[in-house]
């Protein structure tokens, strides 16, 4: 296991009047491979990202409980100043809008740069040469020439590449990527999901995709946590949770996805919405959306349950 | 016939293609050649920095510049018009106006820039530790640049060389503190404005310290507004600095300076006025040159006037 993420509960809020916006989170992620967290918005999927990076925005959230293990190595115990080390070099993090996460006031070569000076001892020149292996690694044309160029001067697709380049610079064991081509279009979405996997199994590295784009997930990922309301609902293999999803939320999303053929009609959609965090549903979160909810359902809450191997349900009516 | 038609079109659209410029190498941005693009189309602008050059060289070259030695008194030729051996006349002691306004200039860049890096140093790093670290750090540094700005500049001027006596040293604390203020605020405004964008998220994500955030991206960023207040901060300090020595407790004589030239003058202001009027026009002169140049700073990093001027 290269991360290990052990009952990780955050809570937003002081300490009298705490709301958990994550409640006892348990995942883990193999060498080497791409799991996907699913969910829609507000689910948690992206606090359990920054969680991961030790970037929540403290005092407003923070950490109540809960061990993440980095190769044995629990990150929650770490300062701010051991977490700087292992951020970037262990864990780096893709971000959504290429538009905004580079600085618009350097050049290109000079943010790339930046990781190795952080995080090595190189020289100027070596630096240099690092950053074009980088950008040619990510596909840019004319590596060299682009290290002068502004981020205003690339389109959003070389952007993400750029900041690709960047969380990949020092061979991180894991790269939390949050919903990294949202803010592209399709033809774009697809060379860059080639691309992560491409670097992916080149570098070997470990990559969590944070997305609500199930087509994504399907096309990449070979396991997905699904969450909602800031709890793990399912796991399992991609194919296992697309052909016979045992949650019903899951099975929600699967219907969800419009399909060629079926034009007709309205679109299936999930009745409802995520509830509110002040006025969480006694019992089962899903209950007052869930179709097959019962009384127990109402009353008492699941387990998260392991049904096979590495399949985990929470639900008291597994489909 | 209508195929031999067809390859002609076809050449000529692969030709029209071919001459189509290849993708120009992506224009240059770099900050400098801007400002320098938006100094070259301001007539203002460029007057500015042309007087500044000849007041910097002026009061570099000064020992070889002047004519006379602008502290020798001569009695025998005191308070005289303008003449060719004296081009600007001579004062109450008999010494040449022009040696004095030379010397003076000294003086005045001395101070301005001192008082002017101090401030800048200090407000700066005053203004980004605040916005950045925010809650109460931004509070309490805050309140404590409030207080200062509350006290109008010549007062803490007068009150610090009071206090602490009159010289070179005091008034350069005096004019920093005064001006410290202007600075913290212009770079905590985008310091709190940077701190939220994602990028200095990504840079955190990578590993960065916040040291490194502060002076790698936020610093920079806060470069351009920072250089207009710092050259508008170099016209204050200089006028306030000959305020003070107007009122006779900044430099001392026999050091020249334009404020004390001026005080000194005020007891032949009806028979003499040129010995007011030189020194006067010295002070305007280089306020206004730092003013001129301060003003088309700010239109260069302003990009909608960058966009009109093309």
């Amino acid at each position: 296991m290269v991360l290990d993420v052990k009952n990780l509960s955050v809570g937003l809020g002081t300490k009298d009047n705490q709301k958990l916006i994550l409640n006892q989170v348990n995942f883990s992620v193999k060498r080497g491979e791409t799991v996907a967290i699913v969910g829609e918005s507000g689910c948690g999927k992206s606090m359990t990202a920054l969680t991961v990076m030790g970037l929540l925005p403290e005092p407003v959230v923070s950490l109540v409980s809960g061990e993440i293990l980095l190769q044995g190595k629990n990150l929650t115990n770490l300062s701010q100043k051991e977490m700087n080390k292992v951020r970037g070099k262990d864990v780096a993090m893709i971000f959504q809008e290429p538009m905004t996460t580079l600085n618009p006031s350097f050049t290109i070569g000079n943010q790339l740069g930046e990781i190795f000076k952080i995080h090595s001892n190189l020289n100027s020149e070596e630096i240099r040469k690092k950053c074009i292996e980088m950008l040619t690694k990510v596909k840019i044309p004319d590596p060299e020439a682009k290290l002068k160029v502004y981020p205003h001067q690339l389109s959003g697709g070389m952007r993400q590449r750029v900041v690709i380049a960047m969380a990949l610079a020092c061979n991180p064991k894991v790269i939390i990527a949050d919903e990294p081509t949202t803010a592209l279009d399709v033809t774009i979405q697809a060379q860059i999901l080639d691309l992560l996997v491409e670097l992916q199994t080149q570098f070997n590295t470990t990559v969590i995709l944070i997305t609500h784009d199930l087509g994504v997930v399907a096309e990449t990922c070979q396991r997905a946590i699904v969450m909602y309301a800031g709890q793990v609902v399912e796991e399992g293999s991609v194919e296992e949770l697309f052909e016979h999803p045992q949650h019903p939320y899951t099975k929600g999303l699967m219907d969800s996805i419009p399909r060629l053929g079926d034009a007709r009609g309205k679109l299936h959609v999930i009745k409802g919405s995520v509830p509110d965090m002040d006025a969480m549903p006694q019992g089962c979160r899903f209950n007052p959306r869930c179709e097959v909810a019962t009384d127990i359902c109402r009353k008492e809450a699941p387990e998260l349950e392991i049904t096979s191997d590495g399949r985990r349900v929470r639900c008291w009516h597994k489909l | 016939m209508i195929e031999a038609k067809l390859k002609e079109n076809n050449e000529g659209v692969l030709a029209q293609n071919n001459q189509m410029p290849v993708d120009k190498k992506a224009k240059s941005s770099n900050p400098s050649k801007v400002y320098w693009k938006v100094f070259k189309t301001s007539p203002l602008g460029i007057s500015g920095l042309v007087i500044l050059v000849l007041i910097i060289f002026a009061a570099i070259a000064a020992p070889i510049l002047a004519p006379y030695d602008p502290l020798t008194q001569n009695i025998t030729q005191r308070v005289q018009g303008i003449s060719a051996e004296h081009w600007l006349g001579t004062d109450a002691y008999g010494r040449d106006i022009l040696s004095r306004i030379i010397f003076g200039a000294q003086t005045s860049l001395t101070v301005g820039l001192l008082s002017v890096l101090a401030s800048g140093v200090i407000g700066t790093a005053i203004g980004i530790f605040a916005g950045y670290k925010g809650g109460k750090f931004d509070e309490i540094l805050m309140r404590i640049i409030e207080s200062i700005m509350s006290i109008p500049m010549l007062l803490l001027g007068l009150m610090l060389l009071v206090a602490l006596g009159s010289n070179m040293t005091t008034l350069v604390t005096a004019l920093s503190i005064g001006l410290v203020p202007s600075c913290a605020r212009i770079a905590r405004g985008p310091a709190l404005e940077i701190k939220e964008s994602e990028y200095v998220k990504a840079a955190i994500a990578s590993g960065a310290s916040s040291f490194r955030i502060m002076v790698v991206h936020i610093l920079p960023n806060i470069m351009g507004s920072l250089l207009v207040v710092v050259t508008l901060n170099m016209a204050s300090a200089i006028r306030i600095e000959a305020s003070l020595s107007f009122l006779g407790i900044g430099i001392q004589p026999p050091t020249p300076t334009w404020g004390n030239m001026i005080k000194d003058s005020l007891s032949y202001l009806t028979t003499a006025p040129s010995l007011a009027i030189f020194p006067g026009l010295a002070l305007m002169i280089t306020v206004i040159a730092f003013n001129l140049i301060g003003d088309t700073i700010r239109d260069a990093s302003d990009p909608y006037i960058i966009r009109k001027r093309g």
